[in-house]
């Protein structure tokens, strides 16, 4: 007699019922809901008309008299490809972004190296204090940049008490005040990356480099430096893509002539209330961010293959 | 090369103390001990990768003890052999070549000459993931050599060996030193590997040097209980000296049926009569009728009984639960000499004996 396999059991034996496959599924669940219907939407929104209505934007689906048309329109795009403005804004951006995370992997990399370095009763100290700033909201750390930085600040009070200037220095409201900030703002996502990455590296190796007569800034460009390639990657990807999007520190620490992307995205949302024209802005940003994104894909890949 | 009152501490514990120790050119120099013995300390001084609390190292009649060690002409294979992951075979053989601001040409020339030294030529463009263990300590031996260094400092060779790679592996290494004619100091806890490769071996416990002498001194005179104890098995019989001649030696052993006779005079324990004899297992013979001697024998049971093939290990237990191992020979095939629980008397010759002070 052949044996009747439950329902239940074949369901069961389906791959997309293992209980590994359920784990997997919360996050791309998650992603799904979270990250592709929204950008679906922002995408929709990119191609339509911006009207004075609710929602202020016409429909791409429409149907009346019998006809279903669908209406792209592709002058939003047209119009960002038409207007320097936009263009370097980009320009800008990537450029802030860029100077931003070189400043923080040079300064977050001797950082890094050195708490790794440290004594492990103090390691897990030095690592809170790099993280304990951003147990305050990220608002008011940057608001607090403003009475540091500002003309009657902090530092221009201390420089004029000790008679180094007469006049302040002009820094809030500067593409300077908007490097400090976004450095200061990101330092703890290049550590952090980078000091995990150093953990792992063999301390032999760099003895062996000194034992083999290099001098400790060679050890440093020869051995350090590219076994730790993974965590540098990593950590400029955590700084560049978020800093390149920045909205709130170019606002509150940047002055009329910085000019960011995001400050755009929220004019063309909110003062200017043409929602089309900055769902465009929002695609372009992302199509850019993923570059980078998908090339450091391939380079973790790759690196994994090595192993 | 020469250590003078070598000692380091880190936060008040001395790892590392007032060593004396010359090193001869040429030779293979075993540091042997157990663990936190003191012995990578002092091998990492020698390095300089750790500062010494006090003392000095003399090389050439300089003292280096406080030289970089990118400095030091010393080179070290480490454990763990640290070959640079990111690096070809070639690459890490030329790197410390390359330190050295050489030419490019002579660079290639001796990373040739090394790969050929360790027989490693075709595995030239290899990454040292790819390769095997034996081959990752070859690569490291070439690298470590490649400088030519006046001396070569070798941190546990075969720690990350398998066991039967590291027969092999000890001679072929002894075989590549000895052809280079450096000096070498490797450190190991395994006796086997120190007996093996070294021409003379300081036994290091608690930070100090308790014996230094060739593999055959060490084994065969130890100066006190932990060395006659850490190489090899032995057995030790407390007893009290009855008779000391300048020609011979009575001992007095509660646990033995007769007392010990040692055929030269001792001139160490001056008043002292409390000693302890030490005698190797394999020195010790047994039989099953009781001997027609004087001098050195006594009686016991087998208690235990491991055969190994090529010999026998017999667990004898002596009144007083003292037990004392005896190895023979398997040299007779059909043969079962002695059985479990069989009453059996030890002996052995005079010149057997080692005596050794409290």
């Amino acid at each position: 007699m052949k044996a009747l396999t439950p329902t239940w059991y074949k369901l069961r034996q389906s791959a997309w019922l293992k209980p590994r496959n359920g784990v997997i599924a919360i996050p791309y669940l998650w992603l799904l809901l979270f990250f592709l219907v929204p950008f679906i939407i922002v995408l929709k929104i990119s191609f339509a008309e911006a009207q004075i209505a609710i929602p202020p934007y016409t429909d791409l689906i429409t149907y009346a008299n019998d006809q279903l048309s669908i209406n792209l329109n592709l002058g939003n795009f047209v119009w960002l490809f038409n207007d320097d403005l936009y263009f370097s804004a980009y320009l800008s951006s990537i450029r802030i972004a860029l100077v931003s995370t070189l400043l923080c992997l040079l300064i977050g990399y001797p950082m890094a190296l050195a708490i790794s370095r440290a004594p492990a009763s103090s390691r897990n100290v030095l690592l809170l204090l790099v993280i304990l700033p951003s147990w305050t909201s990220f608002l008011i750390r940057i608001y607090a940049w403003i009475g540091i930085l500002k003309p009657n600040g902090y530092i221009n009070n201390a420089l004029m008490a000790m008679g180094i200037i007469d006049t302040p220095i002009v820094m809030l409201h500067t593409d300077f005040a908007v490097y400090v900030g976004i450095v200061y703002a990101y330092l703890p996502f290049m550590i952090l990356p980078l000091y995990a990455n150093m953990m792992k590296l063999d301390h032999s190796l760099v003895e062996a480099s000194s034992d083999l007569g290099a001098s400790p800034v060679t050890t440093l460009f020869k051995v350090i430096l590219p076994l730790t390639k993974a965590g540098i990657i990593a950590g400029c990807m955590l700084v560049f893509i978020p800093a390149v999007g920045e909205f709130v520190i170019p606002e509150l620490l940047g002055g009329p002539e910085t000019l960011m992307i995001g400050k755009i995205l929220w004019e063309e949302f909110f003062n200017n209330r043409d929602w089309p024209v900055a769902s465009a802005v929002a695609i372009i940003m992302l199509a850019l961010l993923i570059l980078p994104i998908m090339w450091f894909d391939r380079y973790q890949n790759k690196q994994m293959e090595q192993q | 090369m020469e250590l003078k009152n070598l000692s380091k501490s880190f936060d008040g514990y001395q790892a590392v103390r007032h060593v004396d120790l010359q090193f001869y050119e040429g030779e293979i120099f075993a540091l042997l001990g157990g663990s936190g013995c003191g012995k990578s300390t002092l091998l990492r001084m020698l390095s300089g990768f750790e500062l010494p609390t006090e003392g000095s190292i003399l090389f050439n009649g300089e003292d280096v003890a406080k030289v970089p060690p990118y400095k030091r002409p010393f080179n070290m294979m480490f454990q763990s052999y640290a070959l640079f992951p990111h690096m070809t075979v070639e690459a890490n053989i030329a790197y410390g070549l390359k330190q050295d601001k050489m030419k490019k040409a002579d660079i290639d020339a001796r990373v040739n000459e090394m790969l050929k030294l360790v027989h490693m030529e075709e595995y030239r463009t290899r990454k040292p993931d790819q390769l095997s263990g034996g081959q990752r300590q070859r690569v490291a031996l070439a690298r470590s050599l490649a400088k030519k260094p006046r001396l070569l400092l070798l941190d546990e060779p075969m720690g990350a060996l398998d066991k039967k790679l590291r027969g092999e592996m000890q001679l072929e290494l002894v075989d590549i030193i000895k052809q280079v004619g450096v000096t070498c100091v490797m450190v190991t806890h395994d006796q086997e590997e120190a007996m093996t490769m070294a021409d003379r071996i300081a036994v290091m416990h608690a930070g100090e040097i308790l014996q230094i002498g060739s593999p055959h001194d060490i084994y065969e005179y130890p100066n006190c209980r932990f060395v006659a104890d850490f190489i090899g098995s032995v057995n030790m019989f407390d007893g009290t000296i009855a008779d000391e001649e300048p020609a011979f030696v009575v001992i007095d052993v509660p646990n033995l049926d007769a007392p010990i006779y040692i055929d030269h005079g001792i001139s160490g324990p001056g008043g002292n009569r409390h000693v302890s004899v030490a005698i190797r297992p394999e020195k010790m013979r047994m039989s099953a009728e009781k001997p027609d001697e004087k001098y050195n024998w006594g009686k016991g049971i087998i208690d235990d009984l491991a055969y190994l093939g090529q010999h026998s290990i017999y667990h004898i237990l002596l009144p007083d639960n003292q037990f004392v191992q005896i190895t023979q020979t398997n040299d007779n095939r059909r043969e079962r000499p002695f059985e479990l629980e069989q009453e059996i008397y030890l002996h052995w010759t005079p010149d057997a004996c080692v005596v050794l002070e409290e």
